[in-house]
């Protein structure tokens, strides 16, 4: 009825309303050719024949048109509004959204007055009719999260949709959920607009706008509003798409229990989410998309992008033995390296890499040879160089011996040192004992081979890397045995094992001091620092060893590339310390040290140039413009670096879908069809998106807990390692999104008995979750549950008592007594008190831990053994 | 193409197609118009201004030259939408739909896709429960601002009876808009601001 059509129609905006002009001029033009034989083109806006109209929304009427330019079909919207330069502004920051739950603007204009948008145009239905023909509920809750997805991204642009409601949402022919009808998008709370602007804008548009059934309190009594009202809408929308009716309140305002269909936990997110103050709901879309998600993979992880690439990698190498003798530069330069070494390598950029590398290697050497210099200098360059070069023949070496055929290799990964160095620092000479020039020439190339392993299970590498030390030791040549023991420690760190970590970079210090290798004396330092930035979160220790590496740095003249290694960390210890100018500043210098850095800065420049677009993204949509041109940049960079595997924007659809499917799977229980699904959106993200891409990172994640449900433990450390991995350089070491990928490596640990790394892995999460602001009281007990059940499985009774007990007191202050999470804390209290002897008060925290759960059988049963110990059985 | 409305007509009926486009051109708004709050959907509008132009040229012979041309048009678009009336009530019978006509059943017509303000969306549906001829002739009093003397032209009954008509036609509006508004304030906004309103609608309806 008319009446209620105009729910969605906003009021206000006195003033002559333009025309619906184009409309009777469709009309105009289709009777003019019928009835007088004179074909006229239809009308067009910029380079858009309009075709027809399609519907007509509260904002504006869409239309079907056809791109001239592209030769595609397009929705035209024309939007009622007179063109205000917000409004233009607003609909180009949609245009910026580049999701695939939000429908894609292509391009935005004016015509006579009023502000147009093309867009892609959808074949499909609204989620209102496809909810008509009763699909099952967990398909509805599949789509509703896209569509949430697609929320949290024009969130992330700054702006706020105002009327999220199933009609607003279009379920495409493909099988992906859209988000459209963004004409009431309004700039957000921090969009930067002066006080007077932003009253303006309200007067404008004072009143209401937006859906009744669908909007929050603020919404309706015309109040400026924030996403949390998106938020509210899209409970809303939800709970009407699950339980069949909008949700009811009772006198006080509360929503009524949830209807048992619903489930607790669903229940009970979305019952926050409609709490009438915004301040009572999720602090924002993700959080709640968090809690709706099925269990397994909660720990979601936004969006993002970046690139590393691998290569196939054939090897069979004919490379120049006998080492020359050292001292002899002009030997050197004449001998074995020809660019011919490379040959072996399949094609590609490692033989690319190779032969660069060699012939500047060549080059150095000549000229040096050439030079006039003192005695002891040439000694200098010329054991520099033999180094440089064992190095890289004992890598190829290596890598032919050990990993014969085909290998995924990343390349990027592999940096050799840099050659021209040797003729620029006072690089202290050490003579390399000849009788084991040879082994220690492969011994390097072992070591130098393990750094560009990254992707495998790290614990495997720790294991791998350990006879190298014993054979450096062996040899008793102390570099080698420093270097050993850093590169040892360096895997240690990523397998977030502290303790060794920190013994072997103390004792690889101690001899490098010893022995005074600067280059070794800044690693090892590099190494302690990332230690504390990396699993301590410690930014004045890591300062103190960040201003000791730099130290050494400066005596060697850095290269660019150790430079912008410096700042990157400098600007983790900024982000330790929550200081957003100095991230910046310090991740503004990294680019330009990895801009003049030659070989290996490229990727490095890429992680860091997509760091900074975060960092300069988050600082709000005033400054949008310029991530998205430093993201750019990243991207075209990243072309330039040219996988040779093909990307397109196909891929990222491909693997949403597979992404899509991975939750429907899941949903059904099919732990084989998600894992199939996942491999497949891998594949998908890694080449829409890149290797090293937020995306990858959060599929990686959410294969960890298949294959962790799969039972399949190595594989999931492998994989929840790699995510961590990204996280770290991507987000940083306290980034709270790296929680999800350290809490799938404890998980992992935890499952398969090693409670020492599952110990290590939460204590980070509880460190990360404590650095947050508030409003994360849950997450906090949460961590404080995990690391106690951790430690309750390494026998650390005392410790998991006190950690269960921090996570009732968060838990129960942030929770409903009732909720079924504090089952956790209860039950790991309840088993430390059983160890520690107290089994009536063990007794109680099991029972009501059993009654409580609504995890897994695995879970319930688990209480129910311990419950039966307490109880004397 | 140029002349008056008078000479494009005579044109017409003679065969000349790019009178007729012209004229078209100069009518086709008004026709549009007195159309598109009566019919259900845009492709019914579509139907009845065809069928009012086509209808103009087989009646071209008997126009009358002292007419006005635009009168005559809005005429014949009345003929035509009482012709169409009868049908739809017809088949409406046939099938046993008593409330067929858009109009009175006021279903989602055409109109209440138009983006408009809650006042005239209230205008629009008020416009709609009047009885057809009452409809008809506030429409092309407000809209078309159609004199008493053309008004007359058009129904074909005396400039007086218009004016007691209109009158009456008007307070009926304002009953059934007390009984359409939510709010005082809408009710009002909507009956201070009628004509206001009313001419607002216009520049919405059309071109």
């Amino acid at each position: 009825m008319p009446a209620d059509s105009t729910e969605s129609h906003p009021l206000g905006g006195l003033g002559p309303a333009p025309a619906d002009s184009l409309r009777a001029d469709l009309m105009h033009r289709r009777l003019r050719e019928r009835m007088f034989g004179e074909a006229s083109l239809p009308p067009t806006i910029a380079r858009f024949r309009v075709l027809e109209r399609i519907a007509s929304g509260g904002m504006g009427t869409v239309y079907s048109a056809w791109d001239e330019g592209l030769a595609r079909s397009v929705a035209l919207k024309l939007l009622h509004e007179h063109a205000g330069d917000e409004l233009v502004c607003e609909a180009q920051a949609l245009a910026r959204i580049a999701h695939p739950n939000v429908v894609s603007v292509f391009e935005v204009g004016v015509h006579e007055g009023r502000v147009w948008l093309a867009m892609e145009y959808v074949p499909g239905q609204t989620l209102r009719a496809w909810q008509g023909t009763d699909p099952p509920r967990s398909e509805r809750l599949v789509h509703w999260i896209a569509a949430g997805r697609g929320l949290a991204a024009v969130h992330a642009a700054g702006l706020i949709h105002r009327d999220v409601k199933p009609d607003n949402v279009l379920l495409g022919a493909d099988g992906r959920v859209r988000l459209v009808d963004f004409g009431l998008v309004l700039a957000g709370e921090h969009a930067g607009t002066s006080e007077s602007e932003r009253s303006s804008m309200s007067t404008r548009r004072v009143g209401f706008a937006g859906t009744r059934a669908y909007a929050p309190p603020e919404q309706l009594a015309g109040i400026e509003l924030d996403a949390r009202a998106d938020q509210y809408a899209l409970c809303v929308s939800i709970w009407e798409a699950l339980a069949g009716a909008l949700p009811e309140r009772d006198e006080a305002g509360r929503v009524r229990a949830a209807i048992p269909e619903l489930g607790r936990r669903i229940g009970d997110a979305l019952r926050r989410g409609l709490a009438a103050e915004p301040d009572a709901r999720w602090p924002s879309v993700d959080a709640l998309l968090d809690a709706l998600a099925p269990r397994a993979h909660r720990a979601g992880v936004a969006l993002g992008l970046v690139l590393a690439s691998s290569l196939g990698l054939g090897l069979g190498l004919a490379l120049a033995d006998d080492p020359p003798t050292p001292g002899d530069l002009c030997a050197l330069a004449g001998t074995q390296l020809g660019a011919g070494a490379a040959d072996g390598l399949a094609a590609g950029e490692l033989r690319t890499t190779a032969q660069e590398w060699i012939g500047e290697w060549t080059r150095v050497s000549r000229e040096a040879c050439e030079a006039d210099v003192s005695e002891a200098v040439d000694d200098q360059r010329s054991a520099c160089l033999e180094r440089r070069r064992l190095e890289l023949v004992g890598l190829l070496d290596h890598l032919a011996g050990v990993h014969g055929g085909e290998q995924e290799l990343d390349l990027r990964r592999l940096e050799l040192g840099d050659p021209r160095a040797c003729l620029r620092g006072p690089e202290e000479a050490l003579a390399i004992p000849t009788a084991h020039a040879r082994a220690i020439g492969e011994l390097r190339g072992s070591l130098a081979a393990l750094e560009l392993r990254r992707d495998e299970p790290a614990l495997e590498l720790v294991d791998e890397a350990r006879p190298l030390l014993s054979q450096a030791e062996e040899l008793g040549w102390p570099p080698l045995v420093a270097e050993a023991a850093l590169t040892l420690a360096d895997l240690d760190l990523r397998a977030n094992e502290r303790e060794e970590a920190l013994t072997l970079a103390e004792r690889a210090l101690e001899i490098a001091e010893g022995e005074r290798q600067t280059e070794l004396i800044a690693r090892a330092w590099q190494t302690l620092g990332q230690i504390e930035l990396d699993l301590d979160l410690d930014p004045d220790v890591a300062e103190m060893a960040w201003k000791r590496e730099r130290a050494a740095l400066e005596r060697l003249e850095p290269r660019p590339l150790d430079l912008g290694r410096l700042a990157v960390r400098r600007a983790s210890i900024a982000g330790l310390r929550g200081d957003g100018h100095a991230i910046e500043a310090a991740l503004r210098k990294a680019v330009a040290a990895f801009e003049g850095a030659s070989l290996g800065g490229r990727l490095q420049l890429v992680a860091t140039l997509d760091r900074l677009a975060f960092v300069i993204r988050s600082a709000g949509p005033v400054r949008s413009d310029e991530a998205a041109a430093i993201e750019a940049r990243a991207r075209m960079l990243e072309r330039e670096l040219g996988d040779e595997r093909e990307r397109g924007p196909g891929d990222a659809s491909g693997a949403y879908e597979a992404w899509t499917a991975y939750e429907s799977a899941l949903g059904r229980g099919d732990l084989d069809a998600a894992h199939a699904s996942l491999a497949e959106a891998l594949v998908g993200y890694e080449r829409s998106a890149g290797r090293e891409s937020l995306q990858v990172a959060k599929t990686l994640v959410a294969s960890a807990h298949v294959l962790d449900a799969m039972g399949r433990f190595d594989e999931a450390e492998a994989y929840a390692r790699r995510a961590d991995e990204i996280c770290l350089a991507r987000l940083g070491p306290d980034h709270p999104q790296r929680t999800a990928s350290l809490s799938a490596l404890g998980t992992v640990a935890f499952r398969r008995g090693d409670a020492h790394a599952a110990i290590q892995a939460f204590r980070i999460v509880l460190r990360i979750e404590q650095r947050q602001p508030s409003d994360r009281g849950v997450n906090v007990g949460m961590a404080h549950s995990n690391l106690a059940e951790a430690m309750l499985q390494g026998g650390e009774w005392g410790e998991a008592r006190k950690h269960a007990e921090l996570a009732l007191s968060e838990l129960g202050s942030a929770l409903p007594p009732d909720h079924a999470d504090l089952a956790y804390p209860l039950k790991a209290l309840g088993g430390a008190l059983l160890e520690a002897g107290d089994r009536d008060a063990a007794e109680r925290h099991l029972t009501r831990a059993l009654a409580l759960t609504s995890g897994s059988e695995i879970e319930a049963s688990e209480i129910r053994a311990l419950l039966a110990r307490a109880q004397g059985r | 193409m140029t002349g008056n409305d008078h000479e494009l007509l005579t044109a017409w009926s003679t065969g000349d197609r790019r009178a007729g486009a012209a004229l078209f051109d100069r009518h086709f708004a008004s026709i549009r118009r007195f159309f598109i709050n009566k019919a259900c959907t845009e492709g019914e509008v579509e139907e009845l201004v065809q069928r009012s132009f086509v209808a103009a040229l087989e009646s071209a012979g008997r126009f009358r030259g002292d007419a006005n041309v635009r009168t005559w048009l809005i005429s014949i678009a009345r003929n035509i939408q009482r012709e169409w009336i009868r049908e739809v009530m017809r088949e409406a019978v046939d099938r046993v739909e008593p409330d067929a006509m858009c109009s009175e059943r006021l279903g989602p017509g055409i109109s209440t896709g138009l983006d408009v303000q809650r006042e005239q969306q209230i205008l629009l549906t008020a416009l709609r429960r009047q009885p057809i001829e009452q409809q008809t002739l506030l429409e092309l009093f407000y809209w078309e601002e159609l004199t008493a003397s053309e008004l007359a032209e058009v129904f074909g009954v005396p400039e007086g009876t218009i004016r007691t008509r209109l009158r009456k036609a008007k307070l009926d509006l304002r009953g059934t808009i007390d009984t359409l508004a939510r709010t005082p304030e809408e009710l009002d906004s909507t009956r201070s601001g009628l004509e206001g309103w009313a001419r607002g609608l216009r520049d919405k309806l059309a071109i």
